[in-house]
């Protein structure tokens, strides 16, 4: 149970503090409701090139790590494909510091152009080392519009085309920036050892006279349903043969998102699941497999992603998930089956609750989603699914003209 | 209204107490408990000295380690899984140069359930012959696909630079060795050394009095002694600095510059901590500043010292594009010699200085990162004045004896070098 206080400032910020009284930190956590899904298909990349460009200065901090390292601090943030999410943490005592950062470049970004340039290489750099220079470092480039054709999903959040960062400019950046960065599209959380009272006074006084901003309404295009299955096949320089299959699932809030979530626990989560008994140890089809899902607070993906034994085909791997997962309606999981999942997920939520920083941001995803008391209610909606759930869920997912497959075959010398 | 040009008032980090742990001497092994924390769970850890340096063939620890969790006289793999997970438990194995770990993370309520499966599995693990396979099997996938990445294979070629090919500190695992390794020699290893009588327990987390007699009667009974053999290696470096290795198709150089070290024991140890901090050791370091936040050569560029038990490593690591790979060694020279000429700017000491303070109080906060903490001074034989030396060396330390650090560790003519990419940059000046 993580207990906390909520109020919203004029200009629109809502702030929640939550109280820990066992640590000697504090952190302050501030999400964004912009992410890669909000950016235009002719400029993508954008939400998380931004990122970089809020570490480069704003109107009253050059650099903005130096005085954050000063007092003891440190700080990292993350782009995906729903949120910009950026956090800090630093001696609970120090906490003004991480108000008057966070709130500058909130208030005023310093746009400079050396800046710009410097983290356009970085990221270039980034996308290299991730996304190229990895064995098997492309695949979401490849599945994403595989699997979405109109839906901002298609592309991944470090864009789809490295020349749209090399070709941003200083008005793209700037007009991203009063476009989404506004009080009135965010959700700040501080929590650790610190007051309510100190709380409610810094947020006024650092966030406060900060203006609300005119964040346009998302309209984003639905993914239509899938009619037909699709796959594409690529050769690369890999030792091993890889499949990644991919289903259409329900969004974040969606009241099955939990079942579709055991679904994957039931199929892949430890090595007494179904996919590590019977893919890996019984039928040896493959070295490694695992089930998992997205969580977008769109529509997204179940994911089924292996790597292939010596000898084995694609058609025989992909075989054997099919198998597996019609097998989730044929033969369903039994009671205790279903109990060790659920058991695994309050072990799960306790140990997550032993960190302050990742209660903070538990706090703030679900305030975005709608209401930060969705924290406490996670364990009691894995609870409440049943047996005839997991069935009717798989089989309205795990339907062949809903998937697309990626085969990544090993390129032979 | 805020001024917002001034920054706000702080306070330094001046002391910061390391909770003195409670031993148990009852009997053997030796059990450790940090009682901390909010959440009612366990981690109850142990440590084995069965690292790489005790195998008598290459993957040996790695594979014991590993496999232990695959059956006992008791068990089959699945049952232990099946056992496990139904708990929520999460059972973790580690293995370093010097050290081999499991670890158990569970609620405390399910601990009575959860301990007589670890314990079975650190007295009577049978490494059945199909799981062992099966294993090395997968395994030697995964090592395949590690091989093309030019992080791993620069990370395993400077480790035999600076240790010696031949020493169990620098060997380079080889395809071959997935083929040649025994169960046997899995077995052999287990029986020496994982040895509960000198094994290190270290329990985390909200400790109940109840936990404790469960884990101190059940570990105590269990514990039998091995018989103890000697293991010597020979540390030699190579007698060439510079190396290439080619790699195809690399978009990206993977770059690593460094010396072979001393371990947390020597004097200097400490101090070269807070240098390392300055030269690349957090994001505002001279490293990063330059190379990432002023040129844009790299995603990421920094050192770092690894402390072993015998010996150490202090070493530069980055990847950058293939275009500016000695442009990027280059500037790592360059930041060398600006330490060993100029002395470092008070206001940038005095940053670091509360920047590691700040890193430290984050490191020992919960029950878990306590027994982190704890487990370094155990493994070095140290007792908790080592953190408390910490934080006198960091608040105390002057510019010039990092200067002076840094002309006697961070010379350029004496650095090891590396480069993994497609293309050769050839010698730069030092």
């Amino acid at each position: 149970m993580i207990g906390f206080t909520r109020f919203t400032l004029d200009n629109g910020l809502r702030v929640i503090f939550h109280e820990d009284r066992s640590t000697p930190l504090a952190c302050l956590n501030i999400i964004y409701d912009v992410g890669a899904r909000d950016e235009d298909s002719n400029r993508t990349g954008f939400a998380h090139l931004f990122e970089h460009l809020m570490f480069g200065g704003s109107a009253n901090v050059p650099v903005f790590d130096e005085p954050l390292q000063r007092v003891g601090g440190e700080n990292n943030a993350f782009t995906n494909n729903d949120v910009t999410n950026y956090y800090i943490t630093l001696p609970a005592e120090n906490l003004e510091t991480a108000f008057w950062l966070e709130s500058d470049r909130l208030l005023q970004l310093a746009f400079s152009d050396k800046s710009l340039e410097v983290q356009r290489n970085v990221v270039i750099e980034e996308f290299r080392q991730r996304y190229l220079n990895q064995p098997y470092g492309d695949v979401w480039l490849l599945l994403r519009p595989l699997a979405y054709t109109v839906h901002p999903y298609r592309w991944p959040t470090i864009g789809k085309d490295i020349t749209h960062i090399e070709k941003a400019t200083m008005d793209d950046v700037k007009e991203f920036f009063y476009k989404f960065y506004a009080p009135n599209n965010a959700v700040l959380v501080i929590a650790g050892n610190t007051d309510l009272h100190t709380v409610r006074k810094l947020a006024e006084e650092w966030f406060g006279p900060i203006e609300n901003r005119n964040v346009p309404k998302r309209k984003l295009p639905p993914e239509p349903e899938q009619k037909t299955k699709r796959s594409l096949l690529v050769e690369r320089n890999v030792p091993v043969d890889a499949i990644y299959k991919v289903w259409h699932m329900c969004a974040r809030m969606d009241p099955d998102y939990h079942t579709t979530d055991l679904l994957s626990d039931v199929l892949s989560n430890g090595r007494s699941s179904r996919f590590y008994t019977s893919l890996i140890k019984e039928k040896k089809l493959f070295s490694e497999v695992h089930a998992y899902i997205s969580g977008d607070m769109d529509k997204g993906l179940f994911t089924v992603s292996g790597k292939l034994s010596p000898g084995v085909s694609f058609e025989a791997a992909e075989a054997g998930i099919d198998e597996e997962l019609q097998k989730m309606i044929s033969s369903p999981p039994s009671e205790s089956e279903l109990q060790k999942v659920k058991n695994k997920v309050e072990s799960v939520h306790v140990f997550g609750e032993t960190s302050v920083l990742n209660k903070a941001m538990n706090l703030a995803f679900a305030e975005l989603m709608g209401d930060a008391s969705l924290v406490n209610l996670e364990v009691e909606k894995y609870n409440k699914v049943r047996i005839e759930d997991l069935t009717r869920v798989a089989a309205e997912i795990f339907r062949n003209e809903n998937s697309s497959v990626l085969y990544y075959k090993a390129k032979t010398a | 209204m805020i001024d917002r040009s001034i920054a706000p008032e702080f306070k330094e980090i001046r002391n910061i107490l390391f909770p003195e742990p409670e031993k148990r001497l009852a009997g053997r092994p030796d059990i450790w408990y940090i009682n901390a924390g909010t959440q009612d769970v366990l981690k109850i850890e142990c440590l084995f000295f069965a690292g790489t340096r005790f195998e008598h063939k290459p993957l040996a620890a790695f594979a014991t380690n590993s496999t232990l969790k695959e059956g006992t006289g008791k068990m089959s793999s699945g049952e232990i899984a099946e056992r496990l997970d139904f708990y929520g438990a999460f059972l973790e194995n580690e293995h370093t140069k010097d050290t081999a770990s499991i670890t158990l993370y569970c609620l405390n309520k399910h601990l009575a359930s959860c301990l007589p499966i670890l314990i079975d599995m650190l007295t009577d693990a049978a490494f059945p012959e199909k799981e062992f396979d099966l294993f090395m099997k997968n395994n030697l996938q995964k090592f395949l696909v590690n091989r093309e990445r030019v992080d791993y294979l620069a990370r395993v070629g400077f480790n035999e630079m600076i240790f010696g090919s031949d020493s169990k500190y620098g060997y380079a695992i080889k395809e071959e060795d997935y083929k040649s390794l025994k169960r046997e020699d899995v077995i052999s290893l287990y029986k020496n050394r994982y040895d509960l009588s000198t094994a290190v327990i270290i329990v985390s987390g909200k400790i109940r009095e109840q936990d404790r007699l469960q884990l101190e009667s059940q570990f105590h009974a269990a514990a039998v002694t091995a018989k103890k053999e000697t293991h010597e290696q020979t540390l030699t470096p190579f007698e060439t600095k510079r190396r290439f290795i080619h790699k195809e198709g690399a978009v990206q150089s993977a770059i690593r510059v460094g010396i072979p070290l001393f371990n947390r024991r020597h004097p200097d140890y400490l101090p070269m901590l807070v240098l390392n901090t300055i030269f690349g050791g957090y994001f505002g370091s001279r490293l990063m500043a330059n190379i990432r936040e002023d040129k844009g050569y790299t995603y990421g560029v920094g050192s770092g010292i690894n402390s072993l038990h015998q010996g150490g490593v202090f070493f530069i690591s980055t990847e950058v594009g293939v275009d500016v790979t000695a442009a990027a060694l280059n500037e790592i020279y360059f930041e060398m010699r600006r330490l060993r000429e100029q002395h470092v700017p008070q206001n940038e000491l005095d940053l670091v200085k509360n920047y590691m303070l700040g890193v430290f109080l984050r490191s020992m906060d919960g029950p878990f990162a306590l027994s982190e903490k704890l487990k370094t001074l155990i493994e070095y034989g140290l007792d908790a004045s080592y953190y408390q030396k910490f934080i006198e060396t960091v608040n105390t330390i002057t510019a010039d004896e990092i200067h002076k650090l840094a002309n006697r560790y961070l010379d350029p003519a004496a650095m090891y070098e590396l480069v993994v990419g497609s293309v050769d940059p050839g010698e730069v000046k030092r």
